[in-house]
């Protein structure tokens, strides 16, 4: 029967969280994913025979613990990895810095290069901690609709009390001091030497269309570090992949009576007169629902599922100045071998190495945005899946996933193609030859996604992993705009529940939960 | 009048494809500033003659810094039908609809016609320019927009003689031609358009023509019109008209929503006397949740005619040892007007009528007070002194000739 209380259109982590919430609710729920597998950006695949990857995360930073808790993932049989090493910073002349769960380890690795920064570090790490605490429980908030603010809204917000009490007005000071900052800034008032001041930095300019030397990178770095438990750049695996994540949800989802249906492209989300009861599938058939609840971005669940013609001029104007401006694009190395990184012993590679060696390394490599052309010296962050999945390669054949920085979306004068793939993978080459002798002579086959790929294969919006720019004028209640901050939009029935919504991206599933919340609401 | 004028001063404003015979013809040299054009006032030093042109002969204008937009394309109805008030989807091809549109909160930005030339292809006139708004609105659908303001020359032909002279110079016959229809005619082998519309509330025409053919049109249309007394007519003859006809002018009787600083500047069509271009029957239109909501609640405002009463007019200037002062243009500036000591409305244009005799004006007044018949006060300055005089809430159009709708076949 063609006919549920919800519709999920999209398959990621949030529309597979949302869509088990509401099931467990006792809501008749079905999810539309297109592509043949669900999981979005939490997908693991092959990408050369015997080779498999994840293809966008190879980390999750932060999962939210209510969707732990209430989704019950570890016993549904999620694992995952908290590696002792979160991350390594290597530095061109063959150093490193080793950022470890154990904060005393990660200074007495700083102290090779500095001894004010060693002793400096444990209170940096409390203070980004302490910042972090705010945003962890803003994120748990449905953002306020503003300027209609009310008894409804403020109550809420007593969650922030919290951290306020035990941080003081100090603390809520320099949060919202820091998050404005911009990298070079936060970094000056803590440390003297260049590779930690750009290992630091590379958490601000994550995924961001701006290099370190720009504003609002402060809130992108305590971004990653909501729910970090005093980890600097704290990392994840999954065991058997990034993709398992989404195989537990999905099976969680199934349990709580969710119908799945990969293979299933929406093409509209059908509307009259400002509300929606269904949608019509590419192939010619309509489901009907009380609801509607969208993981795709704004740009892609309005303007082209719901269609510019049903929406109004000053909503339509908002969404047109949502900013997605992907720049991020992510190469895959099938290895013959497992590569040696200079001043890397073998059981150190088990964790996510980091090349962006400066803040103007960083700041040089984002200009390339500005200028619409690809990053001849991209920052990279790059992991051995292969490494922490066995499965992943062939009997002593290796995968290295890179993540790039700066290959922007927007290119001037050209489009992306199969050539400029090609010219960004020899960038990528080109660096990690510095860190990684004779790099190049291990690759068998690559596998390059640019930002208009990733647009393409999982239909983000300018490639944007994010559903738009962490950025603090897309945040709490301006994310996605003023209008749809609270789950729900101005079409009736239809909601939203993907990153493009508070608290925005990474695979942490905050928003998919408050989104099941608000549904659930009315 | 002089033909031999040579108009020599500089100016950065656009001039018009007609403005080689105008400039001559304009003995005044009195111009305004139009849409970035230059546009005449009055050709001659006073307009009464052009004001009797409109009304008893011919009056030829040149409106071609109308802003004019073409929207074509299959979905070019479904668009139009969503970002105007009325129902275009029952406009033949052939027809024209005036209609006002309004932005999401139901306030109007602009009003103009929209003309149907063919199944899927129309031009939408309007007073200012919107094409960022047309584009906006008009993403994701099938059609193009394109700007025609320039691309289209365009003429205005006004008055009982204005048939008489097309049919003289026109290939087809406009007998037939009904008030708010075009036809696609030629004057000679040059290809016009010819629209039944107007801003005088007379019988009258628009000419709409490539602005390559603008001198020869213009040309003819003087020498075959000339027994019949067309008279090359500026904006202040065409003000006392078009407030006669009770037609309201942007940014004179009312500001776009737009431009308006502050909420109260904003009008509906409701509050505009345009209630019946509202098709509240249609599907969906920008604005509709907001007016269906203003419907209910009853709209604050209404735009009505009002008559200042000649009696009393007299008696305050015979107070003061004077003749009854009138205007000798059509004024635009704001009046109050009151019911007893307290305001409720404002006159936002009016004129002396000299073919009616009477002294009237167009004006916002609170919803309550705005009842044919309503009796209210109109300030008025009597030598230096302000005097409250009464004036009457009337019917629109003031002037209402039968020849404006009438057809001879």
């Amino acid at each position: 029967m063609n006919r549920f209380d919800v519709i999920v259109v999209g398959g990621g982590i949030n529309s597979l969280i949302t869509a088990s919430l509401l099931g467990k609710a006792g809501k008749k729920v079905v999810v539309l994913e297109a592509r043949d597998q669900v999981g979005g950006l939490a997908s693991t695949t092959e990408f050369a025979p015997g080779f498999r990857c994840n293809i966008i995360n190879d980390t999750l930073k932060w999962i939210d613990p209510r969707v732990m808790k209430d989704l019950n993932l570890e016993a549904n049989g999620l694992a995952l990895i908290q590696p002792e090493v979160v991350q390594v910073t290597l530095s061109e002349n063959g150093e490193h810095i080793s950022f470890n769960r154990d904060p005393r380890l990660t200074a007495a690795s700083i102290a090779n290069f500095s001894q004010k920064d060693a002793k400096s570090w444990p209170a940096f790490i409390e203070y980004i901690e302490k910042l972090a605490q705010f945003l962890e429980r803003l994120y748990q908030l449905t953002p306020p609709e503003l300027p209609n603010i009310g008894l409804s809204e403020i109550l809420p917000m007593r969650l922030m009390l919290g951290p306020a009490f035990k941080h003081g007005t100090r603390g809520l000071v320099d949060l919202m001091r820091v998050a404005p900052m911009m990298m070079p800034e936060l970094v000056d008032e803590w440390f003297e030497n260049e590779l930690v001041r750009s290992a630091i930095s590379m958490a601000g300019i994550n995924h961001l269309s701006f290099g370190p030397f720009a504003a609002g990178t402060g809130y992108n770095l305590l971004h990653q570090h909501v729910h970090g438990k005093g980890v600097f750049h704290n990392t994840q695996f999954v065991k058997g992949g990034t993709g398992e994540l989404a195989q537990v949800l999905a099976s969680v989802a199934g349990s709580n009576n969710v119908e799945i249906r990969t293979g299933s492209k929406v093409k509209s989300i059908d509307v009259e007169n400002g509300r929606c009861n269904g949608i019509s599938l590419t192939g010619g058939e309509s489901i009907q629902a009380d609801r509607i609840v969208s993981g795709l971005d704004p740009k892609n669940t309005f303007m082209n599922l719901v269609g510019t013609s049903n929406l109004n001029p000053n909503f339509h104007t908002q969404l047109n100045n949502i900013r997605y401006r992907g720049s991020t694009a992510r190469v895959h190395f099938a290895l013959n071998k497992l590569p040696e990184i200079n001043g890397i012993l073998q059981d150190q590679m088990k964790t996510v190495f980091s090349v962006g060696p400066s803040i103007e390394y960083q700041e040089r490599a984002s200009d390339s945005v500005k200028y619409g052309t690809i990053a001849e010296n991209p920052t990279i962050e790059f992991t051995i899946p292969s490494l922490i999945n066995h499965e992943f390669a062939p009997g002593g054949k290796h995968v290295l996933s890179a993540t790039v920085q700066y290959a922007p979306y927007h290119l001037r004068d050209q489009v992306w193609s199969s050539k400029l793939n090609e010219q960004l993978k020899n960038n990528v080459v080109r660096v990690l030859d510095n860190y990684i002798p004779d790099f190049s002579s291990l690759i068998e086959t690559t596998s390059v996604l640019s930002p208009k790929d990733l647009e393409n294969e999982f239909g983000l919006t300018e490639g944007n992993l994010n559903h738009g720019e962490m950025t603090l004028d897309q945040f709490f209640f301006m994310r996605p705009t003023m209008s749809t901050a609270q789950y729900k939009s101005p079409i009736e029935n239809l909601y939203l529940c993907g990153p493009g919504t508070h608290p925005g991206g990474g695979l942490h599933g905050t928003n998919g939960f408050n989104s099941a919340r608000e549904i659930l609401k009315g | 009048m002089s033909y031999e004028n040579q108009f020599t001063a500089h100016t950065q404003l656009k001039l018009s494809p007609f403005f080689k015979r105008t400039s001559k013809l304009n003995e005044s040299q009195e111009w305004r500033r139009w849409s970035g054009f230059l546009a005449a006032t009055n050709y001659e030093l006073h307009h009464e003659n052009e004001y009797f042109a409109i009304r008893t002969k011919a009056a030829l204008l040149d409106i071609t810094p109308l802003k004019k937009y073409i929207i074509e394309g299959p979905d070019s109805q479904r668009f139009l039908n969503r970002l105007v008030t009325r129902n275009i989807s029952i406009c033949k091809v052939g027809q024209v609809m005036y209609t006002p549109w309004c932005d999401e909160e139901g306030k109007v930005i602009d009003d103009g016609t929209v003309q149907r030339l063919s199944e899927n292809k129309f031009r939408i006139t309007s007073a200012e320019p919107n094409l960022n708004w047309i584009q906006h609105n008009a993403t994701g659908m099938d059609l193009t927009v394109r700007d025609d303001s320039v691309s289209t020359a365009a003429l205005a032909l006004q008055g009982p003689n204005s048939r008489d002279i097309l049919n003289e110079v026109a290939s087809d016959s406009l007998d037939s031609l009904k008030f708010f229809w075009m036809m696609d005619t030629t004057f000679g082998d040059i290809s016009v358009s010819i629209s039944r519309t107007g801003y005088t509330g007379d019988l009258g025409y628009e000419i709409w023509m490539d602005p390559k053919d603008a001198i020869a049109v213009w040309d003819l249309l003087l020498d075959k019109g000339k027994s019949f007394g067309i008279t090359p007519t500026g904006l202040q003859a065409l003000d006392i008209a078009r407030i006669e006809a009770g037609l309201i002018l942007l940014d004179v009787d009312y500001v776009s929503s737009r431009h308006a600083l502050i909420e109260s500047r904003k009008s509906s069509p409701y509050e505009l006397g345009l209630g019946w271009a509202v098709k509240m029957k249609k599907k969906d239109f920008i604005g509709k949740a907001a007016l269906e909501a203003e419907v209910v609640r009853g709209p604050e405002w209404d735009f009505v005619g009002i008559e200042i009463q000649w009696h009393e007019l007299e008696k305050h200037f015979r107070k003061a040892g004077l003749a009854p002062g009138l205007p000798s243009t059509a004024w635009r500036t704001s009046t109050p007007l009151y019911k007893g000591s307290k305001q409720v409305g404002y006159a936002t244009s009016g004129a002396w009528s000299p073919i009616l005799k009477r002294y009237i004006a167009l004006a916002h007044v609170k919803s309550e007070y705005a009842d044919e018949g309503s009796e209210l006060m109109f300030e008025l300055k009597v030598e230096h002194y302000r005097k409250l005089t009464p004036a009457k809430v009337v019917k629109t159009p003031f002037f209402d000739p039968e020849r404006k709708r009438s057809c001879l076949a």
